[in-house]
């Protein structure tokens, strides 16, 4: 094989993987619900990055008193209503976005890729140490309600933001790392595998180039979905006081400060508790969509 | 091994924080001692081991009492909420989820879909805050906290724990009505969720066993849809569910968690909350223990329940 015939196998798999590409995205968008999801956090994450431009009153995100104002319901002027300190609720539920978001972002963004890595080599490596010392550890994680293991780890540590991301990270990579775990291992003796060993290719590349692509579709589905478990775990362990405290505009910490205000002053609860309800409603709507259309392939 | 990660991730920072800086040193340096805590981690560890297996969890730091002795006391009011909830989604999901899989696109089947949005969408806690507000804060209909009222508290013996049996084995009735309505609000909230979401996948299992070639086979024998139905599509699509449900009940015991605390629920994980916000280690790590077994527990129940429904499985069994 010439240099030549190369590059033009090269520019046929770059084709082929466009066209597929094309043919996703038709997929999804034929999915009004999905699309719909993806419009609803293509928003949220834009007024979440200009949250000091959209927003009527940035700097009630943080500190901020204005007791004439307190306890309005919902109004032209507030449209979620004021908190006990005369905030804007809509202001402080559109700051908790960029926390909630940038949770999802942190972490998935190790877990995803750590758990594949794990992943992979444990069910490459079957049998091995390797397996073992990886499905071990996991196995250890899986024991115990995740929620639960996250609040403890941060009960011990001090709670704030970091320790919180901290405490999910730690608790989501074994979900992944099993999952392609199985996944890997049911692969790893397929016919282009061999032929992958048997041509004499580095194992990263059978890792990363020949097994990884086929279980793109499942890890990024389940990315979706787990983006709005992520939403909810951080709201909770915020919301019982062991992530970000007050003033921090995060969605679940000022649930747990509004709904003391409950029964008079329903409207503070409320807005927050929609902030994570369009947040979960868009990542599942998402997340269902990408499964159909890896489902159809 | 298990537990052995647990101590090992769990008391790893220093005690002293739960005193608060102004005890003086003699005082921390002899509960020190007392609980073992000069010692090196692996004696440590050694030492917790050794009274796990007589049943004793340490001294909590809050109640300076044994944490298997407060764990004993709490958790029966959790288990009653995790049985009520078992039972709530067992009643909700299966007759859902057979209504919608029996006419898939009519407004049974549509209402459900949308329900079950709504059921993934809103977290638990959330759940909890919802009904609160609108059954015991506008309706008035049901008590928002607690597990039983002031005028009943005392007047119902302990025997199993639980306070709804044990009105109801006292023959006590009012008091038995008023455990339930107390039950009611957190078992809807911690459950609701997943009942719907079972229903749905129940559904989708209904419909795909229900283009299967055997059914055809019945039904051009001439059997009565509705023995066809329950007796033969219903079984295998069960299969689908029970893993699920199992899984979810599981992960019912880290919600109790908040609905616990929400609703004021005198339970387990109540008790491991504010352990948590105080920093009682042992607690804590009795309270992460139980809380294991417990998931272990339901895990090993749901496989019993598939072997039983399903002889796949216990094929399986055998051949390896």
């Amino acid at each position: 094989m010439t240099s030549r015939d190369l590059s033009t196998i090269a520019r046929k798999e770059r084709e082929v993987r466009l066209e597929n590409l094309k043919r996703a995205w038709f997929r999804f968008s034929r999915n009004r619900l999905a699309v719909a999801g993806l419009i609803i956090l293509t928003t949220v994450v834009v007024m979440a990055l200009s949250a000091e431009y959209v927003t009527p009153y940035p700097s009630h995100a943080g500190l901020y008193i204005n007791f004439e104002e307190r306890y309005q319901p919902p109004n032209p002027k507030h449209v979620l209503g004021t908190d006990m300190y005369g905030r804007d609720v809509f202001t402080r539920v559109v700051f908790g976005f960029r926390y909630a978001l940038m949770m999802v972002g942190v972490v998935l963004g190790i877990v995803v890729p750590a758990g594949t890595v794990l992943g992979l080599l444990a069910g490459y490596y079957k049998g091995t140490l390797i397996d073992h010392a990886i499905n071990g550890a996991s196995e250890v994680f899986v024991a115990v309600p995740p929620l639960v293991l996250a609040l403890a780890i941060c009960s011990i540590l001090e709670p704030n933001v970091f320790n919180a991301l901290l405490a999910i990270t730690l608790m989501w990579w074994p979900w992944y790392a099993r999952m392609v775990y199985s996944m890997t291992s049911s692969l790893r003796n397929e016919p282009y595998v061999w032929a992958a060993k048997a041509l004499g290719m580095r194992t990263v590349d059978i890792l990363f180039r020949e097994l990884l692509p086929n279980m793109l579709g499942p890890i990024l589905t389940k990315a979706t979905l787990d983006a709005s478990w992520v939403v909810i775990i951080g709201a909770s362990i915020s919301f019982v006081g062991l992530g970000a405290q007050p003033p921090t505009p995060d969605l679940g910490t000022m649930l747990s400060e509004y709904c003391r205000y409950l029964p008079a002053y329903w409207w503070m609860t409320l807005g927050p508790l929609l902030g994570i309800i369009v947040l979960v409603l868009s990542f599942n709507l998402i997340g269902d969509g990408l499964r159909d259309v890896f489902a159809g392939e | 091994m298990l537990i052995f990660a647990l101590a090992r991730v769990l008391p790893g920072d220093p005690i002293r924080a739960a005193f608060g800086p102004d005890v003086p040193e003699e005082v921390v340096k002899r509960y020190r001692e007392m609980l073992n805590l000069d010692k090196p981690l692996y004696l440590q560890y050694f030492y917790w081991l050794r009274d796990v297996f007589q049943f004793r969890l340490g001294r909590s730091l809050i109640t300076v009492r044994d944490v298997s002795a407060d764990i004993a006391e709490f958790f029966p009011a959790t288990l009653e909420l995790l049985l009520a909830s078992a039972v709530f989604r067992i009643i909700v999901a299966f007759p859902l989820g057979v209504l919608s899989g029996r006419k898939p696109g009519a407004i049974m089947d549509n209402i459900i879909r949308v329900l079950a949005y709504i059921g993934i969408c809103i977290p638990t806690f959330g759940w909890a805050i919802i009904l609160q507000l609108i059954f015991a804060y506008w309706l008035g209909w049901l008590p928002a906290i607690g597990r039983i009222s002031e005028e009943f508290t005392g007047h119902v013996p302990r025997i199993t724990g639980l306070m709804t049996i044990d009105s109801l084995v006292s023959g006590n009735v009012p008091a038995f009505i008023d455990a339930l309505k107390h039950l009611l609000i957190p078992t809807v909230a911690l459950s609701i969720g997943g009942a719907v979401q079972e229903a749905r996948i129940l559904r989708a299992s209904i419909v795909e066993n229900i283009g299967r070639d055997y059914v055809l086979n019945m039904k051009s024998h001439g059997i009565p849809e509705k023995i066809i139905y329950f007796k033969y599509v219903l079984r295998p699509s069960l299969t689908a569910v029970v893993p699920v449900m199992g899984l979810d009940i599981a992960s019912a015991i880290g919600n109790a968690f908040l609905v616990e605390s929400i609703c004021n629920w005198p339970g387990m994980s109540r008790y491991g909350m504010i352990a948590m916000l105080r920093k009682d280690l042992n607690a804590i790590v009795g309270v992460v223990l139980i809380t294991g077994i417990a998931y272990i527990a339901v895990n090993t129940i749901t496989d019993i329940v598939l072997y039983v429904i399903d002889p796949r499985v216990r094929l399986r069994g055998r051949e390896e």
